[in-house]
């Protein structure tokens, strides 16, 4: 407080005034006379830098983000007592385990690394039966269980990734989880009660500290980190190259959607360069041990590699560009 | 946000994507609330949670008659204050008046240390925002980081619109004195000390 040299301290009621005028909660004759008094005056300008202050808050890690959203999507069912969605005509997704979508999002929350899938099997149906019987005990339980999940974020990756959904952006919000989570997707995770992975909680790696990366040679390699999965991306971009590449996996999942949907997230580099991102293969990613099925895209140009969620499109892990 | 109502109808209803949307939107200031209630970001991540969890199963009881933001900060709010009680504690953080001689505390969040560019400044206030007691403290940090006004504070925190306003600036007053503001020569040595053009 620094009130003029000819003007004594302010006293409460001067504080409470000033506080209310900057608070906009005069009525018009009180911000009149406010205006008119110079303690009033230089008490709005201190508490403004105040009150700016105090709004300075930290941003939420982006993994502290996903846990809490998740935890709280797996209660929606209850909430609601609605009745599960069903996935209607669209095809159901045969990445889908028996692994309930509910504990699969908590995996997804879980983060840690990718593994490519074997080729061949699956097991969809069963798991859309199995998504659908989810019992609400069971999804206290994964709420429970991401608590404890280890799931870790280069630092500057979580502050993008925890920037306010808000204010412009508002109106897009729908617009993006319906891209990452088209059809059948988003109609299982809901009849599951599992969270969708939110868009935006991308497991990447600081570069700075990235581990080397490995050299993979098989497509059915457990990838068991970002690092890892950029190995895998090396050997697919090569495959893909030489024409070894059996067909692209079968999926409505469009990395460029799934880019911008996860965009907050995401590297610049994987936002400007979405278009030219394929998706090449199937996979599975092992989050702390839950093994998941997710879809890899890489970028043949730069070798940057990607995990999708084959379920909702959501891009889950983004590697270290080689 | 104009559209939340829409998405709380939505939710109500039983759209998984609707209530994902909310959350997404709200979670960050749910947080930063959260954050500045209970002084602590372990405990803030815990508290928004909470709040989130409640949130979902409360959305069902949601009547519009504020804004949903408005009933997301009060829930955040009481959530943050549980969790203090619950651990039997005020904010566990120090104030750090500019001049002091001695090495300022470590702060009870270690990531606060990493992410502050103003380390005196971001921490000092936390520290004084912990020095407040609740009654001063909540209304404040629903003010100015809630940005909800005297009446939806007021309604929030089942108090008069009067004694939000004391509270508010009472509130203001001790942070003043907690930062030792009142002691520094002239305004202009910190930045963004401009007149305020209130709303």
């Amino acid at each position: 407080m620094t009130p003029p040299p000819d003007h004594p301290l302010p006293n409460d009621h001067q504080f409470e005034v000033a506080s209310a005028y900057l608070d906009g909660e005069l009525d018009h004759d009180a911000r009149l006379a406010a205006r008119a008094n110079p303690v009033v005056m230089g008490l709005v300008a201190d508490l403004q830098a105040l009150q700016e202050a105090v709004d300075d808050v930290p941003a939420p890690a982006a993994a502290t983000r996903a846990r809490a959203i998740a935890a709280a999507m797996a209660e929606f069912p209850n909430a609601t007592g609605a009745a599960a969605p069903t996935s209607g005509g669209a095809p159901r997704p045969r990445w889908v385990r028996p692994l309930t979508l509910a504990a699969a999002a908590v995996a997804v929350v879980a983060a840690g690394a990718v593994v490519v899938q074997s080729r061949g099997g699956s097991d969809g149906d069963h798991a859309t039966d199995a998504a659908a019987v989810t019992d609400a005990s069971g999804l206290e339980s994964s709420a429970e269980r991401t608590s404890t999940s280890a799931y870790e974020m280069a630092p500057e990756m979580a502050n993008d990734a925890a920037a306010p959904a808000g204010g412009d952006d508002a109106g897009d919000a729908d617009a993006t989880a319906t891209m990452a989570a088209p059809d059948a997707a988003a109609s299982t995770v809901a009849a599951a009660g599992g969270a969708p992975p939110a868009a935006g909680d991308v497991t990447t790696e600081d570069a700075a500290g990235a581990e080397p990366i490995p050299v993979i040679t098989d497509v059915d390699t457990v990838a068991a980190s970002p690092s890892e999965l950029a190995g895998l991306g090396v050997f697919l971009a090569d495959q893909a190259g030489a024409g070894a590449l059996p067909p692209s996996p079968n999926t409505s999942c469009s990395f460029a959607d799934a880019a911008r949907a996860s965009a907050a997230a995401l590297s610049d580099e994987a936002v400007s360069r979405a278009d030219a991102v394929e998706i090449l293969a199937d996979g599975r990613y092992s989050f702390d041990g839950a093994v998941r099925d997710v879809l890899v895209a890489v970028d043949r140009d730069t070798l940057r590699t990607f995990a999708l969620d084959p379920d909702t499109c959501v891009v889950l892990v983004e590697s270290p560009a080689p | 946000m104009s559209d939340d109502a829409a998405l709380v109808a939505r939710a109500q209803a039983g759209d998984g994507t609707a209530i994902n949307t909310l959350l997404e939107r709200h979670y960050d200031r749910i947080h930063a609330v959260c954050r500045r209630v209970t002084g602590s970001a372990a405990d803030a991540d815990d508290a928004a949670q909470e709040a989130m969890i409640r949130i979902v199963r409360a959305i069902g009881q949601f009547d519009g008659r504020s804004q949903f933001s408005t009933w997301c900060y009060r829930i955040a709010t009481n959530v943050s204050l549980d969790e203090l009680r619950r651990r039997g504690r005020r904010p566990q953080l120090h104030a750090v008046r500019p001049g002091d001689d001695e090495v300022p505390p470590e702060p009870v969040d270690a990531r606060a240390e990493h992410e502050v560019t103003a380390p005196v400044d971001r921490i000092a206030v936390e520290g004084a925002l912990g020095g407040l007691a609740p009654e001063f403290r909540v209304p404040l940090v629903m003010r100015d980081v809630g940005d909800l006004d005297y009446a939806e504070i007021a309604d929030a925190l089942g108090i008069p619109i009067g004694t939000v306003k004391s509270r508010i600036a009472r509130g203001r007053r001790q942070l003043v004195e907690l930062l030792g503001l009142g002691e520094r020569p002239t305004r202009d040595t910190r930045p963004g000390t401009a007149p305020g053009t209130p709303p």
